[in-house]
């Protein structure tokens, strides 16, 4: 069976974004794909790369990256909310003439139209909050 | 492929900017070509409520013009709250909590905000 996720919650602050993480790595493990991750709302910031965690806590921002890269899963966040929040690629700090770019790796842009497409196309589409 | 989408909004609309993005969602759903429903339960239903303040409220007017005419509320979160339908900005359909059941059950999707 294969898998959407939509992450609607920061890494630090609340549960739900590792919630989300545990939850992909049950599936994978049990040999079910997860295609895409979206990150939206205040999930926005798992995609920061200026976050700094002390070395006896969870980064659950580096967790998703980790994770993206062994299994080649597509972590997307949403255009429109990304830029509210200050997380942005080179593309859009020319765009907005900004001096520094944030965007983790891993993490690539795009808008609400991918995400509605994913939703709608894969077997299950389970959201985090 | 044309599915059906059920968008389940529970948040009010101060306070966060969760019911705000939301609506985003709603809206860009709702220009592919899926069949698209709204149920505004709990705190959720003061996204409805009339005379409000936020600016990004004026959308909920436009739903019917973007072809979202199946608009549910959370009857008993109405009650609740001392709301009554004359206190909503567009016209919906009243559900209990069985009915609500029944409703995600219908749908391919669920978006829950």
């Amino acid at each position: 069976m294969n898998f959407a996720i939509l992450v609607n919650s920061p890494p630090f602050a609340k549960q739900g974004s590792y919630s989300a993480y545990e939850f992909c790595k049950a599936a994978l493990s049990k040999g079910h794909p997860v295609k895409k991750i979206f990150f939206y709302q205040d999930g926005i910031y798992n995609a920061n790369s200026l976050i700094c965690m002390p070395q006896d806590e969870i980064d659950v921002s580096q967790l998703w990256q980790d994770l993206a890269q062994k299994h080649s899963i597509e972590l997307i966040i949403c255009v429109a909310a990304a830029q509210r929040r200050g997380v942005i690629d080179a593309t859009e700090a020319k765009n907005y003439d900004k001096t520094s770019t944030n965007l983790a790796k891993h993490f690539r842009v795009a808008g609400l139209g991918e995400l509605i497409e994913a939703s709608t196309t894969y077997d299950r589409f389970i959201t985090f909050n | 492929m044309n599915k059906k989408i059920l968008f389940v909004f529970r948040q009010p609309p101060i306070g966060s900017a969760k019911a705000q993005e939301a609506l985003d969602i709603l809206l860009m759903a709702s220009t592919r070509q899926h069949s698209i429903s709204v149920v505004f339960i709990g705190d959720g239903v003061w996204q409805l409520k009339t005379q409000q303040a936020k600016n990004f409220t004026a959308a909920y007017k436009a739903l019917p013009l973007y072809d979202v005419t199946q608009i549910y509320v959370d009857q008993l979160a109405l009650q609740e709250r001392c709301l009554t339908q004359s206190d909503l900005t567009l016209t919906v359909t009243l559900l209990d909590n069985k009915a609500i059941a029944k409703l995600m059950q219908q749908h391919d999707v669920i978006f829950n905000f």
